[in-house]
């Protein structure tokens, strides 16, 4: 939790700056990895309800 | 930067778990002040927090859509620069949505709203303002993830075969949510968690640090879920067994009931040339093991010249 407090400062300051952020400070996650854990949520509840073996990961709104 | 970031946060009042862990993490780097909140959706306990932080009265709302508001209304030098929100699951998405329609950017826990339509509007979203959403995938942020990221990334270990990560926990080892655990009671409740109880809880940061740490994307699954507490409306147990798109085979355990455990994510990993280990436990320590070596004990902050990244050479977690 120190590090996601640590690298988004990082990044709002240099917005608010106006420089530019490190790559390494950019490394934080952000709505894509939101979107693949909603996801997982969906695909995981959908193969413990389903009898086929495999269950496709897809992001289906 | 020449001040503070000033922080505003939804939820995470006195009576929250969450919320606490937040402020320690937002202060443990000195760039982050607690300037506003709606901390509670009870007026008692939202007032009463604020005071504890101490917060001024007039920056102490009792929704979110006061703080928003009222914040975005104040000169640019006094106005909050990001919302965080902390609240239960169901409550991500609307606060979220309407901080960015505001100008603030964003820090939400996760899983990152209720449903994924939810999450996809968010994307829309961030897209339009152009702010930032951060998410608290915070195992990803710790340095030697980072550090066995980069490692996989250099082909260290060679071809990816294998993935193991395990998270169990201990504290849903009872019905605790009809016990008066607030914390329990809503991720244990599907209309406030979502459809998923400890997969969406802890599953999402073990599915997460997967993908992180190996650069794979998850392709196809096979799941058990168990609600193994007799009463529990969702699961809170279950193992996935994972393909990831380069090829590796991976198992996913999470559990909430495994009881007597704490916070024991684990993730390993293995390659042609060998594997890495980092426990959530020793969150400073990285394995690295060799098929045709010994077993080195990497550190973060460790003088070994140019072997860690620059990132875990010049970072050390504090908690």
């Amino acid at each position: 939790m120190v590090i996601v407090y640590h690298l988004m400062p990082k990044t709002v300051s240099a917005r608010i700056d106006g420089s530019t952020p490190t790559k390494e400070e950019l490394d934080f996650p952000g709505v894509e990895d939101g979107i693949r854990g909603m996801a997982f949520i969906d695909n995981v509840v959908a193969s413990a309800q389903s009898d086929i073996k495999w269950t496709e990961y897809v992001i289906n709104s | 930067m020449n001040r503070k970031l000033r922080m505003g946060m939804v939820g995470g009042g006195k009576d929250a778990f969450i919320g606490a862990i937040h402020r320690f993490a937002a202060n443990m780097d000195g760039l982050i002040e607690v300037a506003a909140g709606a901390l509670s959706i009870n007026p008692e306990i939202a007032v009463d927090s604020g005071k504890s932080l101490f917060l001024p009265a007039d920056r102490t709302y009792l929704t979110y859509d006061e703080m928003i508001t009222k914040e975005a209304a104040l000169p640019a030098d006094k106005r909050i620069d990001f919302v965080t929100i902390v609240t239960p699951n169901f409550a991500h998405f609307a606060p979220a949505m309407m901080a960015l329609d505001h100008g603030f950017h964003v820090v939400i826990e996760k899983p990152i709203a209720f449903t994924l339509d939810e999450a996809l509007q968010l994307k829309k979203k961030v897209e339009e303002t152009g702010l930032i959403l951060c998410l608290t995938h915070t195992y990803s942020g710790y340095p030697m993830v980072k550090q066995a990221k980069a490692m996989v990334a250099d082909g260290v270990l060679g071809k990816i075969r294998k993935v193991w990560v395990e998270y169990p926990q201990g504290w849903l080892s009872k019905l605790s949510e009809r016990e008066g655990n607030a914390q329990a009671a809503w991720r244990t409740d599907p209309k406030k968690s979502g459809k998923a109880g400890c997969m969406g809880d802890i599953g999402t940061h073990a599915a997460h640090l997967s993908e992180y740490i190996t650069g794979a994307k998850i392709t196809h699954l096979c799941a058990d879920l168990n609600a193994l507490v007799p009463g529990r409306m969702l699961d809170d147990d279950g193992g996935v067994l994972l393909k990831f798109d380069n090829g590796a085979a991976g198992v996913l355990m999470a559990s909430q009931v495994a009881a007597g455990e704490e916070n024991a994510l684990k993730i390993r990993i293995y390659g042609e040339k060998g594997g890495l280990e980092w426990a959530q436990h020793e969150p400073n320590t990285l394995l690295v093991k060799w098929l045709d070596a010994p077993t080195q004990i990497l550190r973060a902050g460790g003088n070994y010249g140019d072997r860690l990244s620059s990132y875990a050479k010049n970072s050390f977690c504090k908690n």
